[in-house]
């Protein structure tokens, strides 16, 4: 059977063609039909608003990325939805604005053009303007269409792309939000940059520009080596220092023959350092492929990887600043069971405990919320069943006076994913 | 490029075949592509779980639905030997309207009008049908054992990747090295297991470097160059890390037809198809079968007919049904039969093969043929094919096969970046 490519990748595959010339079959895309009684579950857990209102996608679809909050209210993007076109057979996604009481309004809906489409990270804001990136669109020869845009959205709604990507040295296919560090922006791309045998498109950047768009210029490149490849999570920032994750390069193991990924700092100036490097092989449940934002909690980073530990389905891990790494947990569950598989998001810290989400597993196998300690012991706190409450969840948590918000990739009332809250 | 080659070997030492074509289709068994082959061990009935009698009905190339083949797929299907499991297979049909009832789906043969083309090829040559599909499962491992006569993650590995790649971020299409981020396949252990995933790229030996030790050429043409199922080189990363990838991957699939013109046949060939000329159910038009026949009459009425030989089989059996209990070598080996046809002009003349064949049964002739070794993995158990030539014979005449598209319609096939199947 054949289906249609969802585009973000497809960007990088496409620049990699051009510039030449179903186990996990079982993930959970399908979930329970309940029909809802009451969007209120149990746990504390309540669906705040549901994506494809009326049988369409103008209101968004698929969000993936983490919320921010600005004002009380909630703002966020969808990777699809909104507008639909040759360019976006899914919509090209938007950005919205939902109150915690649960209305949903549109603030910008992509077109697909120089303004960009597949928006994949949260939004930032910068004295109440909000920016942020998406993956493919803006324009250009390479990259099929684009290679993706840093934009700016005004409180009014006024949008403008302050900066888009090239594809060649200055990155690609920015799957990842962007840090505001002495008011200059930081980011990276998963794509771009040094081209590879195992990442023709390139393998990723670390990039800086300035909110007004001038002087973007790229403070690293990687090279698939010991160095790491492909950084798909947003930066943190510590002591002047950045510190993020790559999603491959480093340590090559039978498990992981382009590596399993590393930690990493890189100064503003563009000295990079790898604090750790995943080991994840056969007899060593080690985490691989870290694919969210580290947090620092202590002087100490926490993070998740999507694969590796005991069972292959992801960790939780910490790493300090001198590079000692330790899995505080292994996810062990395929779809369906007690735990969930998977995580994507990023950690979010409250009171000491760390709270995310996993993309799969739980009880109904479409994914879970979870509470961790430091110190590794894990708390089950939701497993969602689909509809109408939400599925697959691929980011964090937002904490606001208390309550945790998050979105569901997948699922709710119309199954276009949804926002949710939690009580901690 | 001329091989050197070794004497002693009972093919070798032939000394006649200087070229080997592997023309590698989707997803068909014996009973389902050549029911009613003269001399062929094909019924036009099956048993369900119930112990049911179930005649088999024709059912188009183009049917609208597409039955399960994955490992799991594969065990309901076998019923541990008792293969009456086919009415339990899951199935995804475009509309219930225009499917046949859910239980009777994997019960059908291709009337032989629209196989026409492989009939008379394997009525002019020779027709195997005890060719057993080495893995128990879907496309992408199969693609992986026509290469390496394994899908292990390394060499010596028991740890094979058992399904099709699946990717928890949605982004696609996945399998190899060059899959976007997030891309996990499964493994299967040696007691059955299915679990531990892992990016879908593996350090392991494969014909081509024993090719490449005996500075023998080799091409693989696929239905566009990145990561995908049926991209079998890109999932080994010494072959996607060589200097030669980019010179001997090639698409579109019809590239072999204008080498072969253009006096460019390699010495070992893979051709893999488009979607359209697949023979997939739910993806196929129907040209496979024409497909194949062009490659056929291209090289049939080329300068190289005399010293070639081509071996046309399937990659999997695509949930079809098939009354023959493959023989059980592990966890993992053999899966269900699928057709081989061959054709050389020292293939014998109308016959039928009942001996043992696997995937392996392939490379070991390509092996034996130039005088490779062996890559130690099914290849040493697997038999070379012997029964199906006499070079005693002097060389057939080529008598080009008739067929509804010809060669002109598939060169004006443009590349299509559409993922060409998602196996399930």
């Amino acid at each position: 059977m054949t289906f249609s490519i969802r585009p973000v990748w497809v960007i990088a595959v496409a620049l990699a063609a051009c510039s030449q010339g179903g186990g996990l079959s079982s993930l959970p895309t399908n979930y329970s039909q309940v029909e809802p009684r009451s969007r209120a579950m149990a746990g504390g857990y309540q669906s705040t608003y549901s994506f494809g209102q009326n049988g369409k996608q103008n209101d968004g679809q698929s969000p993936v990325a983490d919320l921010v909050a600005l004002g009380g209210a909630l703002f966020g993007t969808t990777l699809y939805g909104g507008i639909t076109n040759s360019r976006c057979s899914h919509g090209c996604g938007m950005v919205f604005k939902a109150a915690t009481s649960g209305s949903e309004t549109a603030l910008y809906r992509f077109r697909g053009g120089a303004d960009g489409f597949a928006p994949a990270a949260g939004l930032l804001d910068v004295n109440g303007d909000l920016f942020g990136t998406t993956s493919a669109g803006g324009g250009g020869s390479n990259c099929g269409g684009g290679c993706g845009t840093v934009f700016k959205l005004a409180p009014n709604g006024a949008h403008s792309v302050i900066y888009r990507f090239k594809g060649v040295s200055d990155g690609a296919t920015p799957l990842a939000g962007l840090i505001d560090v002495g008011g200059v922006l930081y980011g990276t791309t998963a794509s771009g940059g040094a081209r590879k045998a195992v990442c023709f498109p390139g393998c990723g950047t670390v990039f800086r520009v300035n909110p007004d768009g001038t002087s973007e210029k790229v403070i690293y490149r990687f090279k698939a080596g010991a160095d790491g490849a492909q950084p798909i999570a947003s930066l943190v920032a510590a002591g002047g220092v950045l510190y993020g994750a790559t999603e491959y390069g480093g340590t090559r193991t039978k498990f992981c023959a382009t590596g399993c990924g590393t930690i990493f700092s890189v100064t503003p100036s563009g000295a990079e350092k790898v604090l750790y490097r995943f080991k994840y092989a056969p007899h060593v449940a080690d985490g691989a492929n870290p694919s969210a934002a580290l947090i620092a909690v202590g002087g100490t980073f926490y993070g998740t990887t999507l694969g590796g530990g005991t069972g292959g389905f992801g960790t939780v891990f910490s790493v300090t600043t001198g590079g000692a790494e330790h899995v505080l947990q292994s996810f062990t569950c395929c779809t369906k069971g007690p735990r969930g598989s998977f995580p994507l998001g990023r950690l979010t810290a409250v009171n000491g405990a760390l709270f995310s989400t996993t993309r799969g597993g739980g009880a109904y196998g479409v994914g879970t919320v979870f509470k961790i300690t430091t110190s590794g012991t894990e708390t089950l706190l939701y497993s969602f069943k689909g509809k109408p409450d939400g599925a697959g969840p691929q980011a964090g948590l937002l904490e606001l006076n208390g309550t945790l918000y998050g979105t569901t990739a997948d699922g709710g009332s119309h199954g276009e994913g949804t926002v949710f809250k939690i009580t901690p | 490029m001329q091989a050197n080659r070794l004497p002693g070997f009972s093919l070798g030492a032939s000394g006649k075949i200087h070229h080997v074509v592997i023309i590698f289709q989707e997803n068909r068994s014996v009973d389902n592509l050549f029911n009613g082959f003269p001399g062929a061990d094909t019924v036009l009935s099956g048993t369900n779980s119930q112990g049911k009698k179930v005649p088999l009905k024709p059912v188009s190339l183009t049917a609208p639905y597409d039955l399960g083949h994955s490992n799991s797929a594969f065990k309901v299907e076998y019923a541990g030997g008792k293969m009456n499991g086919f009415n339990n297979v899951h199935s995804l049909c475009k509309s219930v309207i225009v499917c046949t009832p859910r239980d009777i789906r994997a019960y059908g043969y291709v009337p032989r009008s629209e196989a026409k083309p492989l009939f008379d090829m394997a009525e002019q040559y020779v027709l195997g049908d005890r060719m057993f599909q080495t893995n128990e499962g879907p496309s992408f491992p199969a693609h992986q054992y026509i290469l390496s006569g394994t899908s292990s993650i390394g060499n010596g590995s028991t740890l094979k990747a058992a399904e099709n790649p699946s990717n928890p971020l949605g982004l696609g299409p996945d399998g190899g090295c060059d899959s976007p981020p997030g891309a996990l396949v499964t493994l299967i252990d040696p007691a059955g297991n299915e679990g531990q995933p892992v990016f879908p790229c593996f350090d392991r030996i494969s014909l081509v470097d024993l090719l490449t030790k005996k500075s023998l050429s080799w091409r693989y043409y696929q239905a566009y160059i990145g990561p995908g199922l049926w991209n079998g080189p890109d999932a080994i990363l010494r072959i996607r890390e060589s200097r030669t990838f980019r010179s001997n991957v090639l698409a579109p699939p019809s590239t072999v037809l204008t080498d072969i013109a253009n006096g460019k046949l390699a010495d070992v060939v893979w051709v893999t198809p488009t979607s359209h000329a697949s023979d997939h159910a739910y993806a196929t038009d129907g040209s496979g079968p024409s497909w194949v026949a062009a490659v056929v009459n291209a090289i049939g009425q080329s300068q190289y007919w005399n010293d070639t030989a081509i071996f046309v089989t399937w990659d999997d059996w695509g949930g079809w049904f098939d009354h023959v209990p493959p023989p059980v070598y592990n966890s993992y080996e053999l899966g269900f039969r699928v057709p081989l046809v061959v054709v050389s002009p020292y293939a014998k003349a109308h016959y039928v093969s009942h001996v043992q064949h696997e995937f392996a049964s392939i490379l070991k002739f390509a092996e034996e043929t130039f005088g490779l070794g062996s890559m130690h993995t099914t290849d040493v158990r697997a038999d070379d094919l012997a029964d199906c030539f006499d070079f005693s014979q002097p060389p057939r005449k080529f008598k080009r096969i008739p067929a509804p598209f010809s060669a002109r319609h598939f060169l004006n096939q443009p590349i299509s970046m559409q993922n060409p199947d998602d196996d399930f």
